[in-house]
């Protein structure tokens, strides 16, 4: 047979033909010292298991999966926050996250523990999440139906966090979210980065709990602009050490929202329909350049845009059919906001329910000393004051939907020392600086126009006769409707006056003041002070 | 008996390290398809670069599953008449060496013949072959004198012609075959589609130095991994001329064009092997492999002759590697796929060597997955050494993995002088200056195989 190894051997010698060394089948196998094979082979078992070491850790592909929604304890703070809640159809509550993530002690990363007692505070206060798609059909005057109580969830720049840490709790509690992306920082799948990859990305839009807008391609960082540094899309930057051009502005701007659109239709076939300033500007150091970017956003397919990036400094309100589409505004939420605090945020940003008995409000006293008696309300003061409207936290509630009304009550106290003041369309709810304000004395009416605290403006005058109902006190209707201001005093004429047209802010929107104006101590009585709002302008 | 059904020959094999070996050849062969898989499901990166990293990856894993599923041909016990043909130029004493080794081999008397094909030798060559054929009765030796010097092609083709043996078996002057290995190769022919068969091919001199080393387990590797993986397609794309069997109904229509083929209006003198096998394989038949079939030739020991005998192998490659892909797809299709990748990476792999050497220094970065890909199946290799035979070799397997890319920017040179049908004679310190004579280097050196 022809194994070398039987018994073919005795003819070997033949067959080589007298050769001196043997045939090679014959051959033993060379030695090797016991020692010297021990070493190579422990070298190169080590080597080997460090190669295959290194294979895998720079072949790895970076692709860390969803985290468990973090477990959240109740909150009687949020409960009872969530309880002062009013219903605000028609209108929907933007909230802008960044990062989730336990590790990045980023201020506008909240932990997952955080994060998750926001969505249960949302949940537990009865929020539903609407699509991107309802807030632009609202936003472009399309019938939508709205829940009750209507919430927006942004995202803004991309983080990995939406996929491994945001996500599980958005499935936990049945909500959707909009993913605004800096689409420069989206890497490819595999890669490891701070931001989503393409595969992610991908990965959010199959949940079907994702929408995707964009936070510019590249336009994220802040860079040189003449004399600071500052948000490169709002502002006219520095280019080769001089400020650039408006027209090098715009053509910069319109190709980075073209390269981001370009994404989207790459990643997900079609492109974005929102945007979101990066930090929430969308003005910078050029009125023109602020004034060209909603028409440059429209041009490259974006129909609505996005501010509020941060926790808000200044009035907020929720999205309501009136607000501008390229300046829709969010309330930010940062690591250090807890979820009672995100829901008085949430309060002062939806609108409050315009009232009856106004004497039933919380009201807060304003250099005045308020008391209710029962439906008076009685105003004490030595000077000038008034009692404003307070809320849970003093913030007061937003009035910014309160705009035609009529305000009547009946008002004792009056005397040449005393006059009762009443402000009608009181911006502070609503984001205004300016109000209206009625002042009743002993024998006139004056209504004027006052913004912060600048000289007030009058508006007009009239004459109020002795007679007052007997009992001292005189019955007051002040109504506001569109830009007419019509006061009906007991004792006097009519007193009529525009509120458009002049210089400052329009006085359209905004709450009720009862205050008092005074030298010494006096006290001004407001009879069942009642507020009736008006349908229609 | 102590047959192994896998492992031929070496029984000294410790059990114990073959299985840890095959246990790690198992492991990096995963380690590579993750790699691959990760490519795939990410597609992430340069698309040209992943694309090679997936087809390179896929096909030297393709290498290892293919060879594990191999089983050499059955031994039915068929003893059909064969013929070893042995072409011969200036032997001398060492073609009656050759032709009484044949003669000693296990087979039917009857049934074996060896015929000897005198080159237009110059030497006392035609004289030897006639005293060694006159010892035997008529008919085992036939001595063919060509008269002239017509290459090595030629010799073989009239050999061929001179017998009517049903299997034709070439063994290069230099090669030793074991005395079974001829009745073991002739098993492969019973399979009536089946029309080459290629023996497994050691180095005798591997011990000499680490040149021979390093060839030595080069060639156990290709056999084993890359000769045993074509067999499980039944397209082994070259029946080596060290010793491999064709069947003469497979090979006679063939012969005049084989004998006289042309490649860039250059008669080709190279790569006889491998063009008759692609020539076998074009007519529809099956080649296969015998591990079992074993034989010794001996390797260039110095650089000087490896780097020339590297340069023809590259040289008939890049003739017969397309010429092969030409017809794969219809004659076997389902080696295309092998084929294909074999034919376009083995073209690129001089690029991709140089790039990846030239791109750090151009201060780009260091294609480490690349060096390490490779140091992984170098080490891949050098365990499939250790796993079937244990005679201290397997490290120049590891070592010479790394020889022979280095060397693979040779083939640009090759294709550029693919018209030079030198066989690189100009080795005269050890053989007879003979120049612009076609005819094996290792032919020359069959003597040489100890003089070191």
């Amino acid at each position: 047979m022809a194994d070398p190894a039987d018994g073919t051997d005795e003819r070997a010698g033949e067959r080589t033909g007298g050769a001196a060394e043997p045939a090679p089948w014959e051959r033993p196998p060379p030695g090797r010292a016991r020692g010297f094979r021990a070493v190579t082979g422990f070298v190169f078992l080590c080597s080997l298991a460090l190669a295959m070491a290194t294979w895998v850790s720079i072949s790895r592909p970076f692709d860390p999966g969803q985290a468990e929604a973090a477990a959240v304890r109740p909150d009687p703070e949020a409960a009872r926050a969530a309880a002062a809640l009013p219903a605000h159809p028609g209108s929907i509550v933007a909230l802008t996250y960044h990062g989730v993530d336990d590790r990045d002690g980023a201020q506008s990363t909240l932990t997952r523990e955080r994060f998750g007692s926001h969505m249960a505070a949302l949940d537990a206060a009865g929020y539903e999440t609407v699509r991107l798609r309802d807030v632009l059909d609202l936003l472009e005057g399309r019938p939508v139906r709205l829940p009750p109580r209507a919430l927006l969830l942004t995202f803004d720049d991309g983080r990995l966090t939406d996929w491994t840490n945001a996500d599980p709790v958005l499935a936990e509690h049945g909500f959707t979210a909009t993913a605004f992306l800096a689409t420069g920082r989206i890497v490819e799948p595999g890669t490891p980065s701070y931001y989503l990859s393409t595969k992610q990305v991908r990965a959010l839009a199959d949940t079907g709990r994702w929408d995707f807008g964009s936070h510019s391609h590249a336009l994220d960082d802040r860079v040189r602009i003449p004399g600071d540094v500052g948000a490169p899309l709002p502002n006219r930057i520095v280019a080769g050490g001089r400020p650039e051009t408006l027209d090098a502005w715009r053509a910069r701007v319109r190709a980075d929202l073209e390269r981001s659109q370009d994404f989207f239709r790459r990643t997900l076939g079609r492109g974005a329909a929102a945007f979101s300033y990066p930090f929430g500007e969308a003005a910078g150091n050029d009125r023109r350049a602020a004034a060209a970017l909603p028409g440059l956003l429209r041009d490259a397919g974006f129909r609505a845009a996005f501010t509020g990036e941060g926790v808000p400094a200044g009035h907020v309100d929720a999205i309501a059919a009136d607000a501008p589409p390229y300046r829709v505004d969010r309330i930010g939420v940062r690591r250090t906001t807890s979820a009672a605090g995100l829901l008085e945020l949430i309060r002062a940003a939806v609108p409050a329910p315009p009232p009856h008995a106004l004497a039933a409000l919380p009201w807060r006293g304003d250099g005045v000393a308020c008391a209710r008696d029962g439906a008076d309300l009685r105003v004490t003061g030595d000077r000038y004051g008034a009692c404003v409207l307070g809320g849970t936290g003093d913030g007061g509630p937003n009035t910014s939907r309160w705009r035609d009304y009529r305000v009547t009550a009946s008002v004792s106290g009056l005397s040449p020392r005393s006059g009762a003041v009443v402000a009608v369309r009181d911006g502070a709810g609503a984001g205004r600086p300016g109000r209206v304000e009625v002042v009743v004395g002993d024998g006139a009416v004056v209504a004027r126009r006052q913004v912060g605290d600048r000289a007030p403006v009058p508006l007009g005058r009239t004459r109020l006769d002795g007679r007052d109902g007997g009992d001292g006190a005189r019955d007051v209707a002040i109504e506001v409707r569109g830009g007419r201001l019509t006061v009906a005093v007991e004792g006097g004429r009519p007193l009529r006056a525009a509120l458009t047209g002049g210089s400052g802010p329009p006085i359209d929107r905004g709450g009720v003041r009862l205050g008092i104006t005074a030298r010494g101590g006096r006290t001004v009585t407001f009879h069942d002070p009642t507020f009736v709002p008006l349908r229609g302008r | 008996m102590r047959r192994r059904p896998r492992l031929p020959a070496r029984p000294r094999t410790g059990r114990l390290t073959a299985l840890g070996a095959l246990v790690l050849v198992t492991a990096i062969c995963a380690l590579i398809a993750w790699h691959v898989g990760v490519k795939l499901a990410y597609l992430r990166g340069d698309l040209l670069l992943s694309g090679y990293t997936v087809l390179v990856g896929g096909y030297v894993l393709s290498r290892f599953a293919l060879a594990a599923c191999y089983r050499p041909p059955r031994d039915v016990g068929i003893t059909p008449s064969v013929a070893i043909v042995v072409p011969a130029y200036n032997e001398g004493e060492a073609v009656a060496r050759t032709i009484h080794s044949c003669l000693g081999l296990v087979y039917p008397e009857d049934r074996l013949e060896v015929v000897v094909v005198n080159d237009g030798s110059s030497d006392d060559t035609w004289t030897h072959m006639e005293e060694a054929a006159a010892r035997y009765p008529d008919g085992r030796v036939r001595c063919v004198d060509l008269g002239e010097n017509r290459g090595k092609r030629a010799a073989m083709a009239a050999g061929i012609r001179a017998t009517s043996a049903e299997i034709l078996v070439f063994v290069d002057s230099d090669s030793m075959p074991a005395p079974g290995s001829v009745r073991r190769l002739v098993q492969g022919f019973a399979d009536p589609e089946v029309g080459a068969v290629s023996g497994l091919t050691y180095v005798r001199n591997a011990e000499h130095n680490v040149l021979t080393r390093m060839q030595a387990a080069r060639y156990y590797v290709s056999f084993q991994l890359l000769k045993s993986a074509e067999s499980v397609l039944g397209a082994v794309t070259c029946c080596s001329g060290c010793f491999a069997a064709y069947r003469r109904e497979a090979i006679a229509p063939l012969l005049d064009a084989w004998e006289h083929q042309r490649f860039l209006g250059v008669e080709c003198t190279y790569g006889d092997d491998r063009a008759l096998t692609n020539r076998v394989l074009k007519a529809g038949w099956t080649t296969r492999y015998d591990a079992r079939a074993e034989a010794w030739t001996d390797a260039p020991d110095r650089y000087r002759k490896f780097f020339r005998q590297q340069l023809r192998w590259k040289k008939s490659w890049s003739r017969e590697g397309p010429l092969l892909l030409a017809h794969i797809w219809r004659s076997r299709t389902r080696a295309l796929p092998s084929v294909a990748v074999q034919t376009i990476a083995g073209m690129l792999s001089p690029l991709v060597v140089l790039y990846g050497l030239l791109a750090p220094l151009a201060g780009g970065r260091f294609p480490m997955v690349y060096f390490l890909g490779l140091y992984l199946v170098a080490m891949g290799y050098a365990l499939l050494y250790r796993m079937l035979r244990n005679d201290g070799l397997w490290i120049y397997a590891f070592v010479g993995t790394f020889f022979y890319v280095a060397f693979s920017p040779q083939l640009l040179w090759a294709i550029a002088r693919i018209r030079d049908g030198k066989w690189g004679t100009r080795d005269g310190d050890a053989e007879p200056v003979v120049p612009a004579v076609p005819r094996a280097l290792h032919v020359y050196s069959a003597t040489g195989g100890g003089d070191g």
